[in-house]
């Protein structure tokens, strides 16, 4: 639980805001390469942060992100003619590039002279893993891309997609803390129909699945110069333990582990506005492609975890709040424990629906020994924004080589004295 | 008319409101029986005086209305599991008994047995009776009484019940019940068209020819008694009589071929507050005389009936938004309003007046003094601010409405006397 005041500086990421400020030292996806496909391709809407803009990709292919309304008269650039290298406004011709240097006034006499002198603003593109990132922030900081492991992997190694959120984006980025909510609102009702509580989650048989059924686990947290790593730990057979590493980077980049071979999640929850959320999800695998099983449980089997569903040709999902996320009451009695189909929805329902406000309201809560992450991670970003305020800049956004880890599951002994985080596997594993 | 701040002062009714705390000293309808029908049924989501609420029943068939939220980490116990005597969110399967007590914490160490008592969410208590959910939102001190309508106690053959959703304030959907006079426009056919229907019906043929009743209003323990006098020939009157019951209740007199409403069914609305903006109009009606046929069950208590069509959220299918379906043809050949339904054409006059009608632009006449007396009336109790007597007698709502021709000479409270009282059986010729 913390106060109104802090709730507030929490949650809100406008322009003028302190977690605005803070958000706006980082690279941040801002879309999908694949909306804006081709070389002149109509201009498209990015909302991010509360900033209304244009997205644009020119005759070079270099995408543009820049102000929606042209300086002139401010008519809309959406509707612009993307052509020869730049956005021309339907109103009086007036054309852009994409770095916001105007490079043509057909309407004035003078227009060759008076085009110098007119500038929009235009956020830096680059385009890593299928997305276009943008830079918000101020100009002329040295800040780093983010040196994510997926950035330079093949195209058949990762499964891109994204979707839209109707809630602030620090309750979705507290639920991938939550390590505990998977045994229950994610988990299947035991097959003989009677047990309710956690049954055989979707992992399958495994060791690890059988162990995650234990739903109470030993959560620890170890914070690091790009957020924290929040290890899960259940005891396993054989004296060992089972630990799920989960990885949070600084502002809202999470990793969801798998064992090493398998493949790994990373979300970004990305505001769109103060009560809406672009979740960006990479499914990427270090060493093989993905394949078309998992891309067909990726986009369709609702019941695995990671599933998105959107409305076919939007990123909107398809089990929304406007009909209650489907929900099945026959299926919740038989089978699953939500009867929500597809793991997305399931947390969509909770998080869109978290107390009566689109922006949660944390001064009324009842927070458990399971929620020591989410406690964590307010701590640590109320700090950051903070230090910002005070003149400290924030030193992950200055050292891309920050983002180069990985998350991990493993049995590890416990028997060796080491502590966790200091398991030579463990090591090797998450730092590359 | 009233000021602006009588008007808020006797529309508003959220947490904390004057009208509001009057409201909550009372049993209210909450929902139909059939919305939560049995044990472990889907649970469903409930918004009354400005709260919103999820209603369900138990293991044990218990209803249980609890705040929507769970104390853990707010999500919405809508999508909760129903199942083993209470109410389990999904997001770590906290569970809930009817009384808002924390049953289970499984995400917790030993299921939160040393931290459970800590967590209550607020609950309301229940009863079921006459096919309608009833709650109670005020302080448990009270000892409040249900009210205890005629319908209440008949059998399910006897009495139907049904709800539509009005997008107005609730004061101004009971302004409309208590106003007799609109019956003789709104509800009426066109001049030409009433000639030509069947002479039968007393009734209608009175509201036609006479369409300027007088008013007669008596004060009573529950309300008021409010009797609409038309001319019926030489010495005689035609007496509408019917009841408003605080906080909410208006009676709607009996349709009767003869002189007197004897043998006939009636009808009663409660028009519930949702929020400022909303509210539910009830309709309610009892024949204590027979079992209903099975058309006449439909037709006074179903979604498809005369109150209808409406949605399975029980919102009309002619409504706001497509203004109601209103036939500019038949308004000018048929019906005075165009629009078909007795529900529709209400639901028109009220909803179009804004969600809340300013009191402060308005010019009242002779045939409002019903509306007036119940501005007085609810305005004096809630400045009063003091503690009601009614709500602890179930009883004193055990009354009819009624339509009877009378010599103009007999005051009609008296004259009707035994027509009015639910608690008389076979009342005396």
């Amino acid at each position: 639980m913390i106060t109104a005041e802090e709730n507030e500086l929490l949650t809100r990421t406008g322009k003028e805001t302190p977690m605005g400020q803070y958000f706006r030292r980082f690279w941040l996806p801002a879309l999908l390469s694949e909306e804006v496909p081709a070389p002149d391709c109509p201009p498209v809407e990015v909302t991010i942060m509360g900033e209304h803009l244009i997205a644009f990709r020119d005759t070079n292919g270099e995408v543009g992100l820049i102000q929606p309304y042209c300086p002139h008269r401010q008519a809309p650039l959406f509707y612009g003619r993307n052509e020869q290298s730049g956005l021309r406004c339907i109103y009086h011709g007036w054309k852009f590039n994409v770095r916001g240097q105007c490079v043509d006034i057909p309407s004035e006499a003078n227009g060759e002279k008076l085009k110098g002198e007119v500038r929009i603003t235009a956020y830096p593109c680059k385009e890593y893993a299928g997305i276009v990132w943008a830079y918000l922030g101020p100009k002329d900081l040295p800040v780093e891309f983010p040196v994510f492991e997926f950035n330079s992997l093949p195209k058949n190694q990762i499964y891109i997609r994204k979707s839209l959120l109707e809630s602030n984006y620090l309750q979705n980025l507290e639920g991938q803390f939550d390590s505990t909510h998977i045994g229950f609102l994610h988990s299947f009702l035991a097959r003989n129909g009677s047990a309710p509580a956690v049954g055989g989650i979707s992992l399958g048989n495994s060791e690890a699945a059988q162990t995650v059924l234990d739903v109470i686990p030993n959560m620890e947290v170890r914070e690091t110069g790009y957020g924290f790593m929040l290890a899960a730990k259940r005891p396993a057979a054989q004296g060992r333990v089972y630990c799920r590493v989960t990885q949070w980077l600084l502002p809202v980049h999470t990793m969801i582990a798998n064992p090493p071979g398998e493949t790994l999640l990373w979300d970004a929850w990305v505001p769109m506005d103060d009560e809406h959320t672009w979740v960006y999800r990479i499914s990427y695998n270090p060493w093989r492609a993905i394949n078309e099983k998992e891309i067909f449980e990726f986009n369709n089997a609702g019941l695995m975890p990671m599933s998105v569903q959107n409305i076919p040709g939007t990123y909107l999902p398809l089990r929304n709040k406007r009909n209650h996320y489907q929900v099945d009451r026959n299926l919740q009695r038989s089978y699953s424990y939500s009867g929500i189909k597809g793991n997305n929805a399931q947390d969509a329902a909770i998080m869109e629906n978290q107390g009566p406000t689109p922006i949660y309201d944390r001064t009324k809560e009842f927070l458990g020994t399971s929620d020591i992450g989410i406690v964590m991670a307010r701590r640590r970003l109320l700090k950051v924004a903070r230090d910002l305020q005070e003149g400290v800049e924030p030193e992950p956004a200055f050292d891309g080589d920050m983002y180069n880890v990985r998350p991990i599951a493993v049995f590890f002994d416990n028997t060796n004295g080491k502590a966790f985080y200091e398991q030579e596997e463990v090591k090797k594993y998450i730092h590359l | 008319m009233l000021t602006p701040e009588d008007n808020s002062l006797l529309t508003a009714v959220g947490p904390g409101t004057p009208m509001g705390n009057l409201m909550r000293q009372f049993w209210l309808p909450a929902l139909l029986e059939s919305e939560i029908p049995g044990p472990d049924c889907d649970p469903i989501r409930l918004r009354l005086l400005g709260e919103d609420l999820i209603a369900f029943r138990d293991t044990a068939g218990r209803v249980g209305v609890i705040e929507p939220h769970c104390a853990h980490r707010c999500a919405n116990l809508f999508f909760g599991r129903n199942e083993e005597g209470g109410l389990r969110c999904i997001f770590h399967g906290w569970k809930y008994d009817a009384d808002g007590n924390c049953l289970d914490m499984p995400s917790e160490p030993d299921g939160g047995a040393a931290i459970r008592h800590q967590v209550k969410l607020k609950a309301y208590p229940s009863t079921i009776r006459g096919g309608i959910v009833w709650m109670y939102m005020g302080p448990s001190s009270v000892p409040a009484e249900p009210p205890e309508f005629e319908f209440v106690s008949l059998p399910a053959r006897q009495r139907t019940a049904i709800k539509r959703f009005l997008e107005c304030n609730w004061a101004q959907a009971v302004e409309g019940g208590l106003d007799s006079a609109h019956i003789s426009y709104l509800h009426s056919r066109t001049e030409r068209q009433a000639r030509s229907d069947s002479r039968r019906d007393v009734a209608l043929n009175t509201w036609n020819a006479d369409r300027h009743p007088v008013f007669e209003i008596k004060p009573t323990r529950y309300g008021m008694l409010v009797g609409a006098r038309r001319s019926a020939g030489e010495n005689r009157y035609y007496w509408r009589i019917t009841q408003f019951l605080l906080p909410f209740y208006t009676m709607v007199p009996p349709r009767t071929e003869s002189d007197s409403s004897v043998g006939a069914f009636y009808w009663g609305h409660a028009f519930v507050p949702i929020d400022d903006h909303h509210c539910w109009a009830w309709s309610l009606s009892a024949n204590p005389w027979r079992e209903y046929s099975d058309e006449e069950l439909e037709w006074n208590g179903s979604r498809s009936g005369f109150w209808g069509p409406l949605d399975e959220n029980f919102h009309a299918l002619r409504n706001k938004s497509n203004d109601y379906l209103i036939d500019r043809q038949h308004q000018r050949t048929v019906s005075y309003s165009g629009i078909e339904g007795f529900g529709d054409q209400d639901a028109c006059v009220q909803e179009s007046m804004g969600p809340i009608v300013n009191r402060s632009r308005e010019f009242l006449g002779n045939s409002d003094r019903a509306i007036v007396a119940f501005r007085r009336q609810l305005l004096a109790l809630v400045q009063s601010g003091a503690a009601l007597e009614l709500p602890k007698h179930g009883s004193w709502y055990s009354v009819r409405s009624a339509s009877v021709i009378l010599d103009s000479a007999q005051p009609f409270d008296t004259g009707a006397a035994a027509l009015l009282d639910a608690a008389a059986r076979e009342p005396a010729k």
